[in-house]
């Protein structure tokens, strides 16, 4: 577990943007980790497997969030307005600048591109598994992995138009 | 060179017509140009061409949106390739070539090497201290999938049988199973109650007369015998429980009075006081 949890936390962020749903979710993605392991077979590779957990468990949380909201949800617009414009739970542990950076201009991306970085770029999945994982053609996943970066690339440069020079 | 073929006046005519040659080839190439028509008529064609005209700056650019659209576009397209050197080695000097003559897309290829670095540096972000004792907390009091499967089954008898018509549902259910079972024509075990009934009197019909006549007594002083002692054990039973009952709605009656008294003893000291 102790190998694992920063990258599953790390998932969790990316898909909650809230660091105390995020740290549930996570467990909860460890609990599964735990009920399932036998589900696991041992010739493949265990990433993509956890991510795949990792991953359900996040859309099943999403969709009980949109199921039944927040009471914060339901507070008035100001501190919603507060509450949003704060840092998000990576900005708020990263510790460089870049990484702040970075953060701030993926909390602006689709949910889908924001998904298909993380797993590519990020997580360092191959093409084919993200293909798997997400259920759509290898093909599809190259041009959206080939858009987001360059659309993440755009915002980085209108955030700090210094950065990479 | 005195000895000028025609060969070497061909290799050499651009430079005659726009007056590069020394003094001396020159000489040599206007002999022979007297002496083979072939040459001459050659030096008259390329004098006429006059100088080549040059294209426009932007024509390769012109060309390029007429005919693949966006040079920007197409570029970018590529440019997530070309800086993993995914491309092939014609389309990535195209890019390079694009990237050479424009500086946004050229800042966009800076940025996204700094990514291909950066990014992978966000694959883990450390929870806070509180993590793994939750987990752990949640992991080391779960059952293993049997027994949660077993809870989850006697739970769901639990609830089946608070239903206020489980009796009727289950005699129901039942009835309609010892049916199928047993009383329809071709049910897997239609026979099986004629054949006991048949297994009983063949029983019945090969033991003594006399050994059943000495074996009833002995029957049926056990019977009374186990009916005494059942007996006793319901009456002290009986006897138990109606003590405890007497008991505690006693203590529960004196309780009552006891609260009832001090509302009454407060409401008449509340009634004396105004």
């Amino acid at each position: 577990m102790r190998r694992f949890q920063a990258r599953v936390y790390a998932v969790a962020c990316s898909y909650m943007r809230n660091a105390e749903e995020a740290r549930d979710v996570a467990q909860e993605i460890f609990v599964r980790v735990y009920e399932r392991v036998e589900s696991f077979h041992g010739d493949r590779a265990f990433l993509p497997w956890i991510l795949r957990v990792s991953r359900n468990v996040c859309i099943d949380a999403l969709r009980r969030q949109k199921a039944r909201p927040r009471a914060t949800d339901v507070l008035s617009e100001e501190t919603v307005q507060v509450a949003s414009e704060g840092p998000t739970p990576e900005e708020a542990t990263a510790s460089g600048s870049a990484r702040d950076l970075l953060y701030r201009a993926m909390d602006r991306m689709s949910d889908s591109d924001r998904e298909v970085l993380m797993l590519k770029e990020i997580q360092g999945l191959k093409v084919e598994e993200i293909a798997n994982l997400l259920k759509i053609p290898i093909g599809t996943v190259k041009s959206r992995c080939n858009r987001a970066r360059l659309d993440l690339a755009m915002r980085v440069r209108r955030l700090d138009p210094s950065y990479g020079a | 060179m005195t000895d000028v073929t025609c060969r070497t006046f061909i290799e050499r005519l651009d430079d005659l017509t726009e007056g590069r040659l020394s003094p001396a080839d020159r000489g040599a190439a206007e002999e022979h140009l007297r002496s083979c028509p072939g040459c001459r008529e050659l030096e008259r064609v390329a004098a006429e061409a006059g100088d080549p005209v040059a294209p426009p700056a932007d024509l390769l650019g012109a060309v390029l949106a007429i005919t693949s659209g966006s040079t920007c576009g197409s570029a970018r397209a590529r440019l997530g390739d070309h800086v993993d050197h995914l491309l092939e080695a014609t389309d990535d000097e195209m890019v390079r070539m694009h990237l050479e003559g424009c500086d946004e897309c050229d800042r966009l290829a800076a940025v996204l090497a700094r990514l291909a670095a950066d990014l992978p540096s966000l694959a883990e972000l450390e929870p806070d201290a509180r993590f793994v004792p939750g987990v752990l907390a949640r992991t080391s009091g779960r059952a293993t999938p049997a027994a949660v499967w077993t809870a989850r089954l006697a739970a769901g008898w639990r609830r089946l049988a608070h239903r206020p018509r489980i009796a009727w549902e289950g005699a129901y259910a039942g009835s309609i199973l010892m049916l199928l079972l047993f009383g329809a024509p071709n049910a897997p075990f239609a026979d099986v109650p004629g054949r006991a009934l048949v297994l009983v009197r063949t029983v019945q019909a090969s033991l003594p007369a006399e050994s059943a006549a000495l074996e009833a007594p002995r029957i049926g002083l056990a019977l009374r015998s186990r009916w005494t002692g059942m007996k006793a054990r319901i009456q002290d039973a009986t006897h138990d429980a109606t003590t405890t009952v007497k008991r505690r709605s006693s203590a529960a009656w004196d309780r009552l009075k006891e609260e009832l008294g001090t509302m009454w003893d407060r409401i008449a000291s509340g009634r004396t006081r105004r």
